[in-house]
């Protein structure tokens, strides 16, 4: 049988990763519409600059 | 499990380069080291987009968000089992066929002061100053984008690209994953998250045998068997697993252990 102390570290592991999922996934939510097109710009127009090409 | 490792770094290397087509070229953050200067990335880079903010944009809620979610997911797993960076330096490994030239013991340091190194000069500078210099850049864009595009001019960044490319494989034979182990600023970040993320390597303590051949295999160098699974600098490839003969070690995909 698990100690009180093994079930209650085993719990806090549990909170802990399900209060930083939630932080985590609020984030994504909560900013994508204002900067996800900021991001994908830098996908669809390459920074030629950046590569040392173009001169 | 080796065959289920080397699958799945095909399928990320296939999945990172679907951008070839236009619309499918997305603003999802990806959890590799992977190029989005690639002419077929479909993702962004996750150091690339956190020095775009520091350098023009808002704070990088969004991308810090994105990697929130995939450390809590997988922590380093993304490096072991999908990271196309972490792909060549496996090949280089495997073409090499013998143990490392240089036995050093994994820092995980280094790659904090690359971070906030990158984020600093980029702030500092308002340019992704990383990116001039990225040896992922110079191999999956750097050096496509040449073949693909022969308008194109060799800049001086060109030549820093090859440069750093060439002294990283050198690098990659010497020592196994050499950027992973040392100098990936994205291998930091999600390092952070082992000891929490839901998928990870898992030691029995009970049927550990204390044999060591796990740390052996390790292509980190990790020296110590509690490391493995939750140190920052464990990749979670799992050839610590196949190499254990009392099956001390297991894959665990929990929110609770």
């Amino acid at each position: 049988m698990e100690s009180l102390s093994h079930l209650r570290a085993r719990w806090g592991k549990l909170t802990a990763r399900l209060a930083l999922t939630a932080v985590a996934v609020a984030f994504v939510a909560a900013f994508a519409a204002s900067q996800y097109d900021l991001v994908r710009d830098t996908v669809r127009f390459i920074c030629i600059n950046c590569l040392g090409l173009g001169g | 499990m080796a065959r289920l490792r080397w699958a799945t770094q095909i399928a990320a290397l296939i999945l990172v380069n679907i951008g070839f087509v236009q619309i499918l070229k997305t603003g999802v953050v990806c959890p590799f080291f992977y190029c989005y200067g690639c002419p077929a990335a479909a993702f962004a880079c996750p150091i690339g987009s956190l020095q775009t903010f520091a350098a023009v944009g808002p704070f990088p809620l969004y991308a810090i968000g994105s990697l929130g979610v995939f450390g809590l997911l997988a922590g380093r797993f993304w490096c072991g089992w999908g990271c196309p960076f972490g792909t060549i330096q496996d090949v280089v490994a495997r073409i090499r066929r013998r143990s490392d030239t240089w036995a050093l013991r994994p820092i995980a340091w280094p790659k904090y002061v690359v971070l906030a190194g990158t984020l600093l000069a980029a702030w500092i500078a308002a340019d992704t100053l990383f990116c001039k210099v990225c040896p992922a850049g110079s191999l999956f864009a750097a050096i496509p984008q040449r073949f693909l595009s022969s308008e194109l001019g060799f800049g001086t960044y060109f030549y820093v690209h090859i440069g750093t490319l060439v002294a990283a494989v050198v690098l990659f034979f010497l020592v196994a994953r050499f950027w992973c182990r040392y100098l990936c600023p994205l291998g930091g970040v999600l390092g952070l998250f082992n000891r929490v993320s839901i998928l990870r390597v898992k030691l029995d303590r009970a049927k550990c045998t204390q044999c060591q051949k796990c740390l052996a295999v390790c292509p980190t160098g990790i020296v110590n068997i509690d490391d493995i699974g939750t140190s920052t600098d464990c990749i979670q490839c799992g050839k610590c697993i196949e190499s254990c003969p009392s099956d001390a070690l297991h894959i665990s995909a929990s929110l609770i252990n």
